[in-house]
């Protein structure tokens, strides 16, 4: 295993490896998608952690990809400000690792995902060059995107070693309510009802398991438009429980941490969510569900192997697709994406000797 | 008088004209000079062909068929793109959008809209005001700019600091890529597997295809909306006041700056109450629920006060609100009685480093002796220095090009970029070098290869390509020999 220690350290070994490399951050979330090729040598990331560059009174920082989101938390907490990224294992799990694995939280609710926030990158190729792109600064046009595509890319298309963000203040108040509800379809109405305008939970998660449904709700923000919010809720939703900061890092840790089984990535636009709930219920009826219902994304979590081509072909005319994240499945991400040609090519242009991670993702 | 068509270009006007019909096939002189250039009207060239297609299934046809001939496609949205990204550099048929400009869907449970991308930006606003929704991206062209171009370009506006720029509300596109064929890409299903095309789409100035609908997100209108005016005697505390906005944690939904000549100039031609003698204003809005109203309002109040402004006006009706923003809006139009002709520059700062960078752009202003105007995007430390002049004036093209490269050059060395919003193009194409080397250049022409490996689409524009593109211009003589595009 290797530990490189700079960037330029990182693209020097990636010339020199001969064979598949697996780069790796805090090795928490290895388990998703194919396994690592048995012969890869590994490039662990985690010393790639610096602060290059962070100037709290311009909201932006430039960070090592391999620090971890806990520790950036911390940082940034210092100045009263915060990357508001609640991805799963957020604490350890490395920056770099998050982004390739796309993972991301409830708050994308109110925040938007990662993609959102990420305004630069430096990466390395499968042919260990240096490439920049984006920048520092919160508005930049100049160039591609080449950065997004290494978002859920499970780090196929280059080693995310260096990253820039917008972040954002810290907000006055910060409450979270967890509602009982009767069923998905319930906590679905009451998620809708409590995001009627001018009202904008921050944070939304329905989590559903052995016959439990729980719709979970946070608000950041000003102290009198969050308790004006907590009041309607509390109006609307009367059997509703005070929950603490915590129990949302315990929610989205859960499932990851139950062990084996199969963990499933479900989407769909939202708006066909009320009728996939019915698909799920016949389809995977055990299976432990934490849904986004304003995003269109469920992670299903089931201890028995589901049948998963059958659970995609009730979910086609909902446009909607299954991904078997964790688990063994000879078809783990289903049908070809659209333009699956191209991102081969890509793939085969910025590693031609097809080093990163071969085998791992989709392309 | 009649004109000898040579062969090849009759048969790909009668291929064109089978498919989107005669009348949309546009080729006499006169008719082509209306889509030689676009919001400056400085660089031009003229494109061989203009077709206007009604659907994407003809836009694919088109494409196909012009690729074939060897024809170069160049998409025209509203034309007011400020970087050449429409104008035909090296010639070809030229896409307009203009017939397909329709809201196709609106999901009110979703907050999304399906949209024709020749759509206006204001008219969807309009369409969804029922439900209450709006498209966040608000260029200050937004009248007249489409989505599909706000899309290309990745447009910001002055609600973007809130709100986000036109890549974060972008779900979904259909894409007519340079082979002609139709690629759909659709996040409206969040994370799907596979990279994220649409990522790179999105901004790709018209460079990896052609895009013929796409699906946005719509975002509800706020409870409550208050407009100021800060007046200040002096440059330094307006920055001053923006950075300590924003680094004490208030995101204002806009936070613009007029400096200098401009305010006089803009107050003599929309009389929206700016005083003639301050050295800068700030128009702040502020947006959101009543409580985030009253919070945030005792937040600029204080600080607009530590830094001294000599006033702070909030609009106390609608009409005065919109008063404001007209000040805003027609600023372009206003600075144009200083001098006939403008240059508007787009560089990004650190907002922190706002104050030295407007600074040097008064020095360069006074050494090259042209006018320089800034009206900006403050909060995002995206500045648009406006420079204003007589092109009939002996040497003024050159040294208003080598003020314009200075205060970039600046933009870059304070950490910072050559374009906040308005593209590359031409006009910033060779610049890109100043910020990205050439394995970075070389990244990008790999990925734009995937998705055109021949140059179909808009070629010339965004990276480097070195001679031919130069030599293009230069056999067609039709683009300026104003070094290399810096004038748009
Ligand atoms: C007075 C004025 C104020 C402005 N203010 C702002 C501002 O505040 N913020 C800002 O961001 N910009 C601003 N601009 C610049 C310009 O309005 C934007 O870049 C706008 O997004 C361009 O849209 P358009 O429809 O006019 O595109 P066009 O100028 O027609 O085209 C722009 C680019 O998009 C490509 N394109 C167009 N349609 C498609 C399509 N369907 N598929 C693929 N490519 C396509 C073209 O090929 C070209 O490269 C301003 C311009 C003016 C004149």
């Amino acid at each position: 295993m290797h530990q490189p220690q700079s960037i330029t350290e990182l693209a020097e070994l990636v010339r020199t490896i001969d064979g598949p490399i697996t780069p790796r951050g805090a090795g928490l979330h290895q388990q998703l998608g194919n396994s690592a090729a048995p012969t890869a040598t590994t490039i662990d990331c985690t010393q790639l952690n610096h602060v290059h560059d962070y100037i709290a009174s311009d909201l932006t920082i430039t960070v090592g990809a391999g620090i971890s989101l806990g520790a950036l938390q911390d940082l940034l907490r210092n100045h009263n400000q915060w990357l508001p990224w609640d991805a799963p294992q957020a604490q350890q799990a490395s920056v770099a690792g998050l982004l390739a694995t796309g993972l991301s939280g409830p708050l994308r609710h109110g925040y938007g995902s990662p993609r959102d926030w990420l305004l630069g990158m430096r990466f390395v190729t499968g042919d260990g060059r240096i490439i920049k792109s984006g920048g520092k600064v919160v508005k930049n046009v100049a160039g591609y995107d080449l950065h997004k595509l290494h978002i859920g890319a499970l780090g196929t298309l280059g080693i995310i070693a260096e990253v820039s963000f917008k972040v954002a203040p810290i907000p006055q108040a910060d409450q979270s309510l967890q509602i009982a509800c009767t069923s998905l379809a319930e906590a679905h109405a009451l998620a809708y009802a409590l995001r009627q305008r001018p009202f904008n939970p921050s944070a939304v998660l329905i989590d559903a398991h052995d016959g439990q449904v729980t719709l979970w709700v946070r608000w950041l923000g000003v102290n009198g438009a969050v308790a004006r919010q907590l009041a309607d809720a509390r109006h609307k939703a009367p059997q509703a429980k005070v929950a603490e900061k915590g129990d949302w890092q315990t929610l989205t840790q859960r499932p990851f941490s139950t062990g084996h089984g199969t963990q499933l990535r479900i989407g769909v636009a939202p708006q066909q969510l009320p009728q996939v709930y019915a698909v799920l219920m016949t389809q995977i009826p055990d299976a432990h569900l934490q849904v986004m219902p304003t995003v269109g994304l469920v992670r299903a979590y089931c201890q028995n192997a589901p049948d998963v081509a059958a659970l995609r072909r009730v979910l086609t005319p909902f446009d909607g697709y299954a991904v078997v994240e964790i688990g063994t499945d000879d078809n783990r991400w289903g049908p070809a994406p659209a333009g699956v040609g191209m991102m081969q090519a890509l793939k085969q242009s910025w590693d031609p000797a097809g080093k990163l991670n071969p085998g791992r993702y989709i392309v | 008088m009649t004109t000898t068509l040579a062969p090849a270009y009759q048969q790909l006007m009668t291929d064109l004209s089978a498919v989107v019909g005669s009348r949309y096939v546009l080729w006499r002189p006169e008719e082509l000079m209306l889509y030689e250039y676009d919001g400056s009207a400085l660089d031009m060239a003229r494109p061989d062909i203009v077709v206007v297609p009604n659907s994407t299934a003809e836009v694919a046809q088109v494409v196909r068929i012009a690729a074939q001939a060897g024809f170069p496609v160049v998409a025209r949205g509203g034309g007011t793109g400020l970087s050449g990204g429409s104008v035909p550099a090296a010639g070809g048929v030229v896409v307009s959008t203009s017939r397909m400009h329709r809201v196709l869907a609106v999901d009110e449970v979703a907050r999304t809209a399906r949209v024709q991308p020749g759509l206006i930006n204001t008219d969807l606003s309009e369409y969804t005001l029922p439900w209450d929704l709006h498209f966040a991206p608000d260029p200050s062209s937004q009248k007249a700019s489409t989505i599909g171009g706000n899309s290309a370009e990745n447009a910001g506006g002055p609600h973007c600091l809130k709100y986000g720029i036109t890549t974060n509300h972008v779900l979904a596109a259909t894409v007519v890529l340079a082979n002609g064929e139709i690629l759909e890409l659709d996040n409206t299903a969040p994370d799907r597997p596979g990279y994220d095309l649409l990522g790179v789409i999105v901004g790709s100035e018209g460079t990896l295809g052609l895009v013929t609908e796409l699906t946005v997100r719509l975002m509800p209108n706020p409870e409550s909306v208050k407009t100021f005016l800060a007046i200040f005697d002096d440059l330094d505390s307006a920055s001053q006041t923006v950075s300590a906005i924003i680094g004490q944690g208030v995101i204002p939904a806009a936070l613009e700056m007029l400096e200098g000549q401009g305010i006089a100039l803009v107050e003599q031609s929309v009389h929206a109450g700016y005083p003639l003698d301050a050295q800068a204003v700030l128009l702040i809005e502020i947006d959101g629920m009543d409580e985030e109203i009253d919070d945030e309002t005792r937040r600029i109040e204080y600080i607009c006060q530590h830094f001294e402004a000599r006033e702070l006006r909030a609009a106390k009706d609608e009409d005065q609100r919109k008063k404001l923003w007209a000040g805003r809006k027609g600023a372009l139009a206003a600075c144009a009685r200083l001098a006939p002709h403008y240059h508007i520059q787009d560089g990004v700062v650190p907002r922190s480093r706002l104050t030295e960078v407007l600074q040097l752009t008064r020095e360069v202003a006074k050494r090259q002796r042209v006018h320089i105007v800034n009206i900006f995007h403050a909060g995002d430390g995206n500045l648009h220095p406006l420079l204003l002049f007589d092109i009939r004036e002996e040497g003024i093209i050159e040294r208003a090009i080598a003020a314009s490269e200075e205060i970039l050059k600046a933009c870059v060395d304070a950490g910072g970029t050559i374009s906040g919003e308005h593209g590359i193009g031409i006009e910033k194409r060779d610049y890109m070098a100043w910020l990205f080397n050439d394995d970075d250049l070389w990244a990008m022409r790999q990925m734009r290869a995937c998705f055109d490996a021949v140059g179909v689409m808009n070629p010339c524009k965004l990276i480097p390509t070195g001679a031919s593109c130069g030599d293009i211009k230069a056999a067609r003589g039709g683009a300026k020999a104003l070094a290399a595009g810096a004038w748009i």
